[in-house]
């Protein structure tokens, strides 16, 4: 059977034998789709224009389309089976990201070069050091290649039950080493002395190749929780693998804790949230720690949301609005083609605003003004003027759901000590969508309660922070060890706190 | 209809818990059944809550607040309700499956069946596929219907239809589905009876069940 892929003028053949689901077959010729799901046919998202001998459609698959891509031959890559020559069209878009960090009080304590690295389910970022004077030579960042085995640890895990670990060890592993080359060759340097490697417990075990499989069901027991030295070499250097706080507070958290300095402020109170899929949340109360993880989900990363995507090129990542107009930027200053996390937080904002959806969240279907009101498969929906692109009925609730998680694990987080948002200090921000949100949106739509929106501090990638600092001074580790020591997580499953809190928090007036 | 009965019902929509549960006690001392309270009024003010959430009109929050005015007045029907003999249209284990903690799906499940007046069993979380079975003996019931919110979890499900198959319940009793990342084709892979998107559509489908 004869497979073409077409991009632009380029185009590329090969031939495969056997039947094979889509997916399978595009996972090894390399091109690599967003699979949120990770294949569980619920998200939609693993679209491609193909046309041939393919499965007809069935009637899970074409719920997930539209009209208009079932006439372009778009198809779920994880429903449809290859029964012949086939033409795939695939659509390759970059996503960049930055990764910004800062460094809190070190000393230097080695010599020759190292290499930082934090692995976030979505991205990861690296970063070359010469260990005698502190400074940064060069620097990596690539969308982790575990991308097409789920977008989300769960899903990952789920993977790896079916097809065991090893080909999402080998798919990071195989990433890091290229990035590390990368970095040597921009620096200019040949050879790495040493490195550390963190990230979120789950990403540790996938690097590790260890058992993932307890991990994803309660009571979420981890083989490892690190601090220890890796069984393996990045580019022949020996890895030190930072510790977790729990299965679902990693390395990452710990990382980023340190980056902040939060344990040496013990006379304060202080807020930590990475607002990424987990949505770990930190309250530093006079040095003791408090943490959770709220399981926010990735609609700020566009998934689930109808025309969500990454932060890439033509996505609304900026809406706002002036004398009742409202006016849109999009990554890269291109046609808008969809909406990411910081533009959908605006436009909710906005849509809260002018009051073209209610306390509850429901749109007005009679609203008036900016922006027409639609339907969308079947869905109400506003249309952010000039643009095709809308946000949802479904949308609205999809945000509802993931604001409130965050809100809600910040409420528990301050109940455990009967505080109230006023008592803290300072809000630290972590991950790149905190960094391009908007914080006014973000407070109006209740991602957070609203006092805190003045004492924000973004950190940027407080986990590779944390990574380097590790690596520029070892006894930094002595720091590790008592934010281990001095954390303490708080379950939210069964947690009647939480429950409430969450609850009252999906509503648009409750904070 | 009864103006009064027309009351509660919107009462209960609105979500006012306090003035529902007086409306529901002055509608009895007023001399009107407690079964017609309960259906004409209550059951038929879910539904509509029920049909709104469907639609995506209201979500999470309203239902659960329609869900505490139900409550209250319940507490004021229950005795009346016992005394006057009523029959249930049938009865509904539910649970998340082993290893999953999530319940906001499932409580909302629970709230629309009863909205359609089906008795149901709350095992809670983290339940084992055994647990179903042997709720489901002791209560007589005529559906077994689980939640899983992680695509770790739902495999959990096919133990629970295994584990009915192999009892003596086998015929007797339906298997419902849902959550999340729960999909028709994967009802149909694992052999449960019925999936359902939303809480809405599976009291409905509950109720087709019981009543068929
Ligand atoms: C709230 C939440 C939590 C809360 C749970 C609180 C509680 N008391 O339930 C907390 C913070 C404790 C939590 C914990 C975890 N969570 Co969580 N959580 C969520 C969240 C934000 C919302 C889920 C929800 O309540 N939805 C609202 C309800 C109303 O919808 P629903 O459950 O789908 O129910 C409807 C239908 O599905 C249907 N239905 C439901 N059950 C049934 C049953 C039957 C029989 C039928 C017919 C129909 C039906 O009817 C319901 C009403 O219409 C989602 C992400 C998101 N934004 O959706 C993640 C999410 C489900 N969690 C996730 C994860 C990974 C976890 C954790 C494992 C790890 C973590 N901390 O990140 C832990 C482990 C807990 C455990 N063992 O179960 C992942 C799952 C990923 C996957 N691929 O499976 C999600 C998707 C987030 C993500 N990271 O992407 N979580
Ligand atoms: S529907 Fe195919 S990966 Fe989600």
């Amino acid at each position: 059977m004869k497979i073409k892929v077409i991009e632009g003028k380029r185009i590329h053949e090969c031939l495969i034998k056997k039947n094979i689901r889509l997916d399978m077959l595009l996972k090894q010729i390399g091109i690599l789709l967003d699979m949120p799901c990770g294949g569980n046919h619920t998200c939609g998202k693993c679209k491609v224009r193909v046309s041939g001998k393919l499965s007809t459609l069935t009637k899970d698959e074409r719920k997930l389309l539209t009209e208009d891509e079932v006439k372009n031959n778009i198809r779920l890559a994880c429903f449809t089976k290859v029964f012949g020559d086939i033409n795939i069209y695939p659509n390759v878009d970059a996503t960049d990201t930055l990764s910004m960090i800062t460094l809190p009080k070190y000393n230097l304590t080695g010599k020759g070069y190292g290499l930082a690295v934090d692995i976030g389910t979505t991205t990861v970022a690296m970063q070359l050091y010469d260990l005698s004077t502190g400074k940064m030579l060069s620097e990596a960042l690539g969308v982790n290649a575990q991308g097409s085995f789920g977008a989300d640890v769960i899903s990952r895990i789920q993977n790896a039950a079916d097809n065991g670990n090893k080909y999402q060890q080998d798919a990071i592993q195989n990433q890091l080493n290229l990035m590390a080359k990368d970095c040597i060759t921009q620096a200019g340097v040949d050879y790495i002395n040493k490195s550390v490697i963190t990230g979120n417990t789950t990403m540790l075990h996938f690097y590790e190749g260890l058992e993932v499989k307890n991990l994803a069901t309660a009571p979420f027991t981890p083989t490892s929780l690190f601090g220890m030295k890796s069984n393996h070499t990045l580019v022949k250097s020996p890895i030190y693998l930072p510790k977790c706080i729990g299965s679902y507070i990693g390395a990452d958290i710990t990382c980023t804790i340190l980056a902040t300095e939060m344990i040496h402020h013990s006379d304060k109170i202080e807020l930590l949230a990475d607002l990424g899929t987990n949505g770990e949340v930190v309250l530093n109360i006079y040095g003791k720690l408090y943490c959770a993880s709220t399981a926010a989900g990735p609609a700020f990363e566009g998934a689930n949301l109808t025309f969500g995507m990454k932060a890439g090129k033509g996505a609304i990542a900026k809406v706002s609005i002036k004398a009742n107009k409202v006016f849109y930027k999009t990554v890269g200053n291109t046609p808008a083609k969809g909406i990411c996390g910081s533009g959908i937080l605006d436009a909710v904002s906005i849509m809260l605003e002018l009051k073209i959806i209610d306390e509850t969240g429901h749109i007005d279907s009679e609203f008036e003004g900016p922006g027409k009101i639609i339907y969308h498969n079947e869905e109400l929906a506003w249309q952010i003027p000039g643009t095709k692109i809308s946000v949802t009925q479904k949308d609205i609730r999809q945000i509802q759901l993931a604001k409130s998680a965050i809100f809600a694990g910040i409420k528990t987080l301050l109940k455990k000590e009967n505080l109230s948002p006023e008592d803290i200090d300072t809000f630290y921000i972590a991950g790149g969508f905190g960094h391009y949100m908007n914080r006014h949106s973000a407070a109006n739509i209740g991602l957070f309660p609203k006092e805190l929106e003045d004492r924000i501090k973004l950190i940027g990638n407080g986990a590779l922070s944390g990574a380097a600092t590790l690596l520029l001074d070892t006894d930094q580790r002595v720091n590790e060890k008592s934010i281990i020591s001095k954390s303490k997580e708080i379950e939210l499953s069964g947690n009647p706190t939480f429950s409430e809190h969450y609850v009252d928090g999906m509503l648009f007036s409750h904070y | 209809m009864n103006e009064k009965l027309t009351e509660i019902s919107s009462l209960l929509q609105a979500g006012k818990a306090g003035k529902c549960k007086k409306a529901v006690k002055a509608a009895v001392d007023e001399g009107i059944d407690a079964q017609t309270i309960l259906n004409e009024a209550l059951l038929s003010g879910m539904d509509v809550v029920g049909r709104k959430f469907k639609a995506n009109e209201i979500f999470v929050p309203e239902v659960l607040v329609a869900a505490r005015c139900m409550n209250k007045s319940l507490d004021v029907l229950k005795p009346l309700l016992l005394k006057e003999g009523s029959e249930p249209v049938g009865t509904v284990i539910l649970g998340t499956v082993k290893g999953d903690l999530h319940d906001i799906g499932k409580n909302l499940v629970n709230i629309m069946m009863q909205g359609k007046g089906l008795t149901v069993i709350d095992l809670g979380v983290d339940v084992p596929a055994e647990k179903f079975v042997e709720a489901a003996k002791e209560n007589n019931a005529d559906i077994v219907a689980c939640s899983a919110l992680l695509t770790t979890t739902m495999g959990e499900m096919q133990g629970v239809v295994d584990a009915v198959k192999a009892s003596d319940l086998a015929d007797k009793v339906k298997i419902m589905i849902g959550g999340a990342p729960i999909t028709s084709d994967f009802c149909e892979e694992i052999g449960a009876d019925v999936y359902s998107v939303d809480g809405s559509e599976a009291a409905e489908a509950a109720y087709e069940i019981c009543v068929a």
